[in-house]
């Protein structure tokens, strides 16, 4: 019986070994990704020192035409939005940038599915976060999302388990990027797709909260914008965003309703992200907003 | 608790740390302590999965207990047999069968279609029902026929039909099989252990590598047949085969492993079943615990084979579309029954059974038919109802889409099933798990662990626990 056990253990410890090494051999494979949005994710997290940034998901990379905003602000600009990616993730994001520089201006995105109404996002969250995992910030927030998942998080081959995939196909990728912005030229078959029935999520609120009070804490300029869908058949949040941001003196830029760019299906792609004929167009619009509302 | 869920990496351990240890520490009693560890264990696993089915599982057990302790008082009258066994079956009546019948029933009598003559039941179907509802009426019509005597001690009975690696899908263990080893006292012994543990790391690579990722790769094609292009068509159905084998054999094989680890040695339900010559042998090979439950118990008291041609035909096809309504209640398993029994009644009708004496041409050449045959009768196992079966079929034989699928991977991870059964059957020697070499063996168990960390699917069910 001693035998047995003992070879078991020398077992585990072989498997234990070859899931370390894992873990470096995808490490070392995410950071040799040069396209696609591992590099930019990698570029978000550790690179980019623009004074202003973009957060938000996938509709924050598609909607904020960073030569526009360059051009237009006179500062260096770098989108980082992720698909799918709301407040949980950007929280973690933030304190990332904000160990390396500090950034003039962030533009943050809201998209209310995953910013500020019950959804499953914290689980993807998560996802977007397993690289980061022995970050203090990612472990804290990881087990306080999902604790089972927390521990599974330990072992290297549960977190990178889909991850090589994703790498491969970002390394093959000819998808343009400016400065993290992504435009999608064209329409495709818009399917409207109903929204109905979301209910608002404390927890995100409460991370709104903090991440507000750090950027105020460090003297961020933060802006919240609501960009438009179209067809839109969701409450406008914004008069819900104003309450919670009050506090903390960010203003709110809501186009979320905006007839002259929900009505026009020329301008979006799908129907949840413009084109970037509606970027460029919305990107101009909000200038002078931004400008007068952060004073700068 | 699912052997492929997070919860049993942690869980089992500790269980069979406990089982062990309780093993050394009652060293010189009769398995007791163990027995009552293990049938708490059981019970515990399955009300957390579902409190109200554990009442069931109860309940089925006891009524068969009581039963076979009521043929020895009373003898074997066939009023208290009829009685005790559809008490048995009334669960699973109720809960798999009631739709099937109910809506059947509504067609004959001119309802609407789908809705049926009686009100329904809106019960999902528990875990595992199918099996220890078969396991139990099996030891009860053991005790009835004289062939085992019935148990006195209701703990152990009790743990014979709950016992967890086996609950879910099986296998269907025999009381002759089972209850002695219950019974007896058992000690820890290494190379069974060490054999579990070969059973468990290979089962689990079957399901959660093989199986999960066949199934993702060709749930596409075989949903939507119309879309895809024949080689596309034919590498699905194909890998469909190896799907269901890696799913249910890699979970029969788990439950192997898991009961060797525990000191109990469970029949081993697949023996390479797609080598087999004819559909005969097929059956001999697959599913062997349900075979043997349906020649004991269905196939040998309408007459078996000692009967004339006819009756014996009648007999082997009434048997195999039992076994079709076993796994469904619909009429595309009962069809999928029939195509297997007529088959059967075909190869014993022309000889053709028993291929053992075959040149090695003609055996491979009906390895593949009888495996045609097989894979082909899947589509109904696989298919929700019968013109959709069919529709799939006339998809593969007249394929109208265009579309592709990337079957690559899959059809890698189907290579190494094959490769593993061809070396198992043919050149046994070459087995990387039994290798004598420790190198060898040890790389092979850490490929397969790796394999399994790296490209398990989390999550997916298996196909039989829904039986």
């Amino acid at each position: 019986m001693r035998r047995f056990f003992i070879k078991l253990l020398i077992f585990t410890a072989i498997i234990v070994g070859i899931d370390v090494g894992y873990g470096l051999y995808c490490d070392h494979i995410r950071r040799g990704v040069q396209s696609g949005m591992t590099r930019l994710d990698y570029i978000a997290a550790y690179e980019t020192r623009a004074d202003v940034l973009v957060f938000g998901s996938s509709r924050a990379r598609r909607h904020y035409d960073t030569r526009i905003l360059r051009d237009s602000l006179g500062m260096s600009c770098f989108n980082c939005g992720y698909n799918s990616m709301g407040i949980g993730f950007f929280k973690f994001r933030l304190k990332q940038i904000l160990d390396r520089y500090t950034p003039k201006l962030i533009i943050y995105d809201i998209t209310p599915m995953y910013d500020l109404m019950v959804s499953d996002a914290r689980k993807v969250n998560n996802l977007r976060m397993k690289p980061y995992f022995f970050d203090d910030t990612a472990y804290a927030m990881v087990r306080r999302n999902d604790f089972k998942e927390w521990i599974k998080y330990h072992s290297a081959t549960y977190r990178y388990h889909d991850a090589i995939k994703d790498y491969k196909a970002d390394s093959r990728s000819k998808e343009t990027f400016y400065d993290g912005y992504a435009p999608l030229n064209g329409t495709q078959k818009i399917e409207v797709k109903r929204h109905a029935g979301m209910t608002p999520d404390p927890a995100k609120a409460r991370l709104l909260e903090e991440l507000m009070s750090v950027c105020l804490q460090r003297g961020v300029k933060l802006v919240f914008v609501l960009s438009p869908y179209y067809c839109n058949d969701m409450a406008d949040p914004a008069d819900d965003l104003r309450k919670l941001s009050a506090r903390y003196g960010v203003p709110v830029i809501d186009h979320f309703c905006d007839s002259r760019f929900i009505s026009d299906s020329t301008l979006y792609w799908d129907a949840a992200h413009m084109n970037s004929e509606g970027a460029a167009r919305f990107t101009r619009c909000i200038i002078s907003e931004i400008k007068a509302s952060v004073r700068l | 608790m699912i052997v492929n869920s997070f919860d049993f990496i942690w869980i089992f351990p500790l269980i069979f740390l406990c089982n062990t240890a309780i093993q050394m520490w009652r060293k010189g009693s009769s398995g007791k302590a163990a027995n009552l560890f293990l049938l708490s264990v059981s019970y515990l696993l399955f009300w957390y999965y579902n409190k109200t089915m554990t009442l069931v599982l109860l309940g089925v057990s006891l009524v068969t207990w009581l039963g076979a302790l009521a043929v020895r008082r009373y003898g074997r009258k066939a009023s208290l047999t009829l009685t005790v066994v559809l008490l048995a079956l009334l669960p699973l009546l109720a809960l798999k069968y009631y739709p099937f019948i109910n809506t059947n029933l509504g067609a004959l009598f001119g309802a609407e279609k789908g809705a049926g003559a009686l009100p329904g039941l809106n019960l999902a179907i528990p875990l595992g029902i199918s099996f220890f509802t078969l396991q139990a009426i099996g030891y009860y019509i053991d005790v009835v026929k004289g062939r085992v005597e019935p148990e006195k001690n209701l703990g152990d009975y009790l743990l014979f039909v709950a016992f967890f690696p086996q609950i879910a899908s099986g296998p269907i263990s025999k009381a002759s099989d089972l209850l002695p080893q219950i019974k007896k006292r058992r000690e820890f012994d290494a190379a069974n252990a060490t054999q579990g543990l070969k059973w468990l790391l290979w089962g689990m690579f079957l399901k959660v590598v093989v199986a999960d990722n066949i199934g993702l790769a060709i749930r596409g094609p075989l949903a939507q047949s119309h879309l895809y292009t024949q080689p596309t068509l034919i590498g699905s159905v194909f890998l469909y085969s190896i799907q269901i084998y890696g799913d249910f054999a890699g979970y029969s094989f788990m439950a192997v492993g898991i009961g060797l680890l525990l000191g109990f040695e469970l029949i081993n339900n697949f023996h390479r079943p797609y080598l087999a010559a004819s559909v005969t042998e097929f059956w001999h090979r697959w599913h062997r615990s349900l075979s043997i439950w349906l020649k004991d118990h269905i196939y040998i008291p309408l007459g078996g084979s000692r009967c004339s041609k006819f009756r014996n035909s009648v007999n082997i096809f009434v048997t195999f579309l039992v076994s079709g309504l076993w796994h469904g209640a619909n009429w595309n398993f009962v069809l999928w029954g029939g195509i297997h029994g007529t088959a059967q009644v075909a190869e014993k009708r022309l000889g053709l059974q028993d291929a053992s004496g075959s040149r090695a041409a003609v055996r491979a050449f009906r390895i593949v038919l009888t495996y045609c045959i097989v894979t082909l009768a899947w589509l109904f196992f696989l298919q929700p109802t019968i013109p959709a079966a069919w529709s799939t079929l006339t998809h593969i034989f007249s394929p109208t889409g265009k579309n592709t699928a990337d079957l690559t991977f899959a059809l890698i991870l189907a290579g190494v099933v094959i490769a593993k059964d061809l070396i198992d059957e043919y050149a046994p020697r070459f087995r990387p798990m039994h290798s004598p070499y420790v190198a060898v063996r040890w790389v092979s168990y850490s490929a397969l662990m790796f394999m399994i960390m790296v490209f398990a699917v989390y999550g997916e069910k298996f196909i039989y626990a829904g039986f």
